[in-house]
């Protein structure tokens, strides 16, 4: 088969780009999910869409591809540009610059006026041209298309249906300085921000627009990968409809309720509610291979009653089976000067309360669903920690096992007590 | 529908074939350096021949097109949807703009309540505050034009200071919810947040930012090195949490061991030693022996709190 650019599917890159992206350490023959031929062609179409932002390193054991970015370099997510790839028949290009042409001159047609004029004024010029073989219907699917696309609009004359062009950016005055930048924003910093990056194509404001007024810090890239499923989820959420999902290939079948990002390490879920389980539960957005939405709509009052009622307790995205608030309690030491501290407990604490208890002592309590999953945010305490306890008596074995294992890692001489 | 052929940049390329057509102006060359300047690495071998060939019948013989003058691609429903829910975000009065009223009656794509960002700092800038839109749209107006500022804000310490500074960008972090301003002041890369602004004056004087942003390129690089044990998935999430930076990862010749460089500017060490500290004895710091230090520093003083209790040293 001859090579090609574009691809039909986008979810045949999703894998193999976060794997080059987020570890980039494995060469061809260690990628068991793919035969070699198909990694040569996805790594050779990496290469055609990204160029030199795709590295690769010579070591003995062979060439490794890879991709590392710095967010704070690029005013726009480089990966936007995969989505750009998506194949079609010499018929849909074809079709789609003689509808857009014709409707822009004439400010509506018919779908046999369209077809006509084609007919009479195209094919009757360009050779070959009467290959294409066009009919009504054709024409016909494809403004069809397009009206559930948006791209055009349909009024009613008598009997007959009239085609127009739906605005244009420029109709809504986008292509004025301010909105450039409010789009450049807002396509880093909104989710489904690659939509933002599709507007800026149609000002004609590129990748390569440089220096940017912009930068971005704490931008994980790899969240556009996921855009299809994400815009699917939420789409369900905010009507309420049940989601077809294939989870780690299991097929499921699940209300999403909300998305949960996570903007300290990039990890984006789903929380839904599991009619079969009768209960919420949380999914990784990128071990979501597909989601589809289904016809059947839930009442979902009831349910997002209950929902903001669970929803106060949660630290993250866990939600056990079993689940009983557990308490957490820490104090910490804040010397002279260093008040910063105390605001970062604040602003970082979530849930739960922030007091002084002594002159340099700070206690935060809190009761949450799941305290393990507050360890990592309490290890970044590790220094100043006077006192801690919990009713998971597992998070209290965790921070001790932390704490032993890091001084023999870090050669510091252990206490026995 | 996200992933269709019209957002894509073969539609980009040949439309921008097809103005030049219409206009005369379109040659074998220009063709070439159109498709190569908007397309892929190989889309120069598919395009121009595609359109030449008759599979694309849209141009003549001689490179002019019977087709009348292609309009810019109307807005897709997705698009006008995704605008109608950047409309109302708090972040859009920065840009003192409205919402276009073409978009009446359009649903938005998504509530943005449906988006919970778990973990996001809960002091966020003051976005809808007139005096921080005023200094948002001052700073944005002389990074456009390239002017210098003087700025009046309260540092950390609450301390009142008035620079005269060249403004490089504003940086915007999700994590913070924050806007910083990066500068060049006195000879020095600086970032100011500007929720701490007080007051923004434009001065006459221009700059150079070529120069500036060479004040940018030389702020100091560092170069970490960390071995990341993979117990329960650490490594993926060490390798997300980090992927905003410049990396690069290799196994490190022990089973489930494995090696993580880290691109970092100086300044952000703090932050660095914080993301490193919440992995526990999953990532070990080997070098910079600066970073080694400062965790053990903190382990010392934690080994000694533990068991020094504070109550005791209040009798």
């Amino acid at each position: 088969m001859v090579f090609s650019e574009l691809l039909k599917r986008y979810d045949r890159v999703r894998f193999f780009l976060r794997n080059i992206y987020l570890y980039g350490f494995r060469r061809r023959e260690e990628f068991d999910e793919l035969n070699a031929r198909t990694y040569d062609n996805e790594r050779r179409r990496l290469e055609c869409w990204i160029g030199d932002l795709l590295q690769c390193r010579r070591t003995p054991s062979g060439r490794i591809y890879h991709l590392t970015l710095d967010s704070r370099q690029y005013p726009i997510n480089p990966l936007y540009r995969t989505f750009r790839t998506k194949s079609f028949t010499d018929l849909d290009l074809t079709l789609h610059f003689y509808l857009l042409a014709l409707l822009s001159e004439s400010g509506g047609m018919t779908v046999r006026a369209c077809l006509d004029a084609i007919y009479d004024r195209f094919f009757s010029e360009i050779a070959a041209a009467e290959l294409m073989n066009l009919d009504q219907s054709t024409v016909q699917r494809k403004l069809r298309e397009y009206r559930a696309l948006g791209l055009v609009q349909v009024r009613k004359e008598g009997n007959q249906q009239i085609f127009s062009l739906s605005p244009t950016a420029q109709d809504l005055c986008l292509d004025e300085t301010p909105w450039q930048y409010c789009l450049q924003f807002f396509s880093e910093a909104m989710p489904l921000g690659v939509i933002g990056s599709f507007l800026l194509h149609h000002l004609n404001v590129q990748e390569s627009l440089a220096p940017s007024l912009f930068s971005f810090r704490h931008r994980f890239y790899l969240e556009a990968l996921d855009g299809e499923v994400t815009l699917e989820l939420l789409r369900a959420a905010g009507d309420g409809t049940i989601v077809s999902m294939t989870v780690d290939h299991q097929e499921l079948e699940l209300v999403p309720m909300s998305l949960a990002f996570s903007t300290q390490t990039g990890r984006q879920y789903v929380i839904v509610y599991d009619p079969t389980l009768r209960d919420f539960v949380s999914y990784r957005l990128d071990r979501i291979v597909k989601a589809e939405s289904t016809d059947t709509v839930l009442q979902l009052a009831p349910l997002l009653e209950q929902y903001r009622e669970m929803h106060k307790y949660m630290w993250g995205v866990s939600l056990p089976f079993d689940r009983k608030l557990e308490h957490v309690r820490m104090e910490i030491e804040v010397a002279e000067g260093e008040e910063y501290i105390i605001h970062r407990l604040i602003r970082e604490k979530r849930c739960g309360k922030v007091e002084q208890v002594a002159p340099h002592v700070w206690r935060y309590t809190a009761s949450v669903w799941d305290a393990l999953e507050m360890l990592p945010w309490i290890r970044t305490f590790i220094g100043r920690i006077v006192h801690f306890s919990s009713s998971n008596l597992l998070l209290e074995e965790r921070l001790r096992e932390t704490l032993v294992q890091m001084y023999r890692m870090y050669g510091l001489a252990l206490d026995d007590q | 529908m996200l992933y269709h052929e019209i957002y894509g940049v073969y539609y980009e390329c040949v439309q921008k074939i097809l103005n030049l057509a219409s206009k005369g102006l379109l040659t074998q060359k220009s063709m070439l350096q159109t498709v190569r300047e908007a397309g892929f690495l190989h889309s120069d071998q598919v395009i121009p021949e595609k359109l030449q060939d008759g599979s694309w019948p849209l141009l003549r013989d001689d490179l002019s097109t019977p087709l009348p003058p292609v309009p810019e691609m109307p807005l897709t429903l997705l698009e006008k949807q995704w605008l109608k829910t950047l409309c109302s975000d708090p972040r859009f009065r920065l840009f003192r703009l409205e919402e276009p009223e073409l978009l009446t009656g359009v649903s938005p794509l998504f509530d943005p309540s449906l988006v919970w960002y778990y973990d996001q700092y809960a002091d966020g800038d003051p976005y809808t505050d007139e005096d921080y839109i005023n200094h948002f749209q001052d700073i944005l107006l002389s990074l456009r034009t390239k002017t210098m500022l003087e700025i009046t804000f309260h540092d950390a310490r609450g301390i009142h200071q008035t620079w005269e500074v060249y403004p490089i960008h504003l940086e915007y972090s999700l994590q913070d919810d924050k806007f910083r301003l990066d500068v060049v002041y006195q000879h020095q890369h600086r970032t100011l947040n500007l929720a701490r602004i007080t007051s923004v004056q434009t001065l006459s004087r221009t700059f150079d930012p070529k120069l500036v942003l060479l004040h940018c390129l030389q702020s100091e690089k560092c170069e970490a090195t960390l071995r990341i044990r993979d117990e329960r998935g650490t490594l993926s999430r060490v390798l997300t949490t980090f992927s905003w930076l410049e990396k690069e990862t290799d196994p490190a010749g022990e089973e489930g061991v494995y090696l993580l460089r880290l691109r970092y500017d100086q300044h952000d060490e703090s932050e660095l030693l914080i993301r490193i500290l919440s992995f526990g004895q999953h990532v070990q710091v080997l070098s910079p022996s600066r970073l080694v230090d400062l965790i053990r520093q903190r382990l010392l003083r934690q080994q000694e709190r533990l068991l020094r209790p504070y109550y005791a040293q209040d009798e």
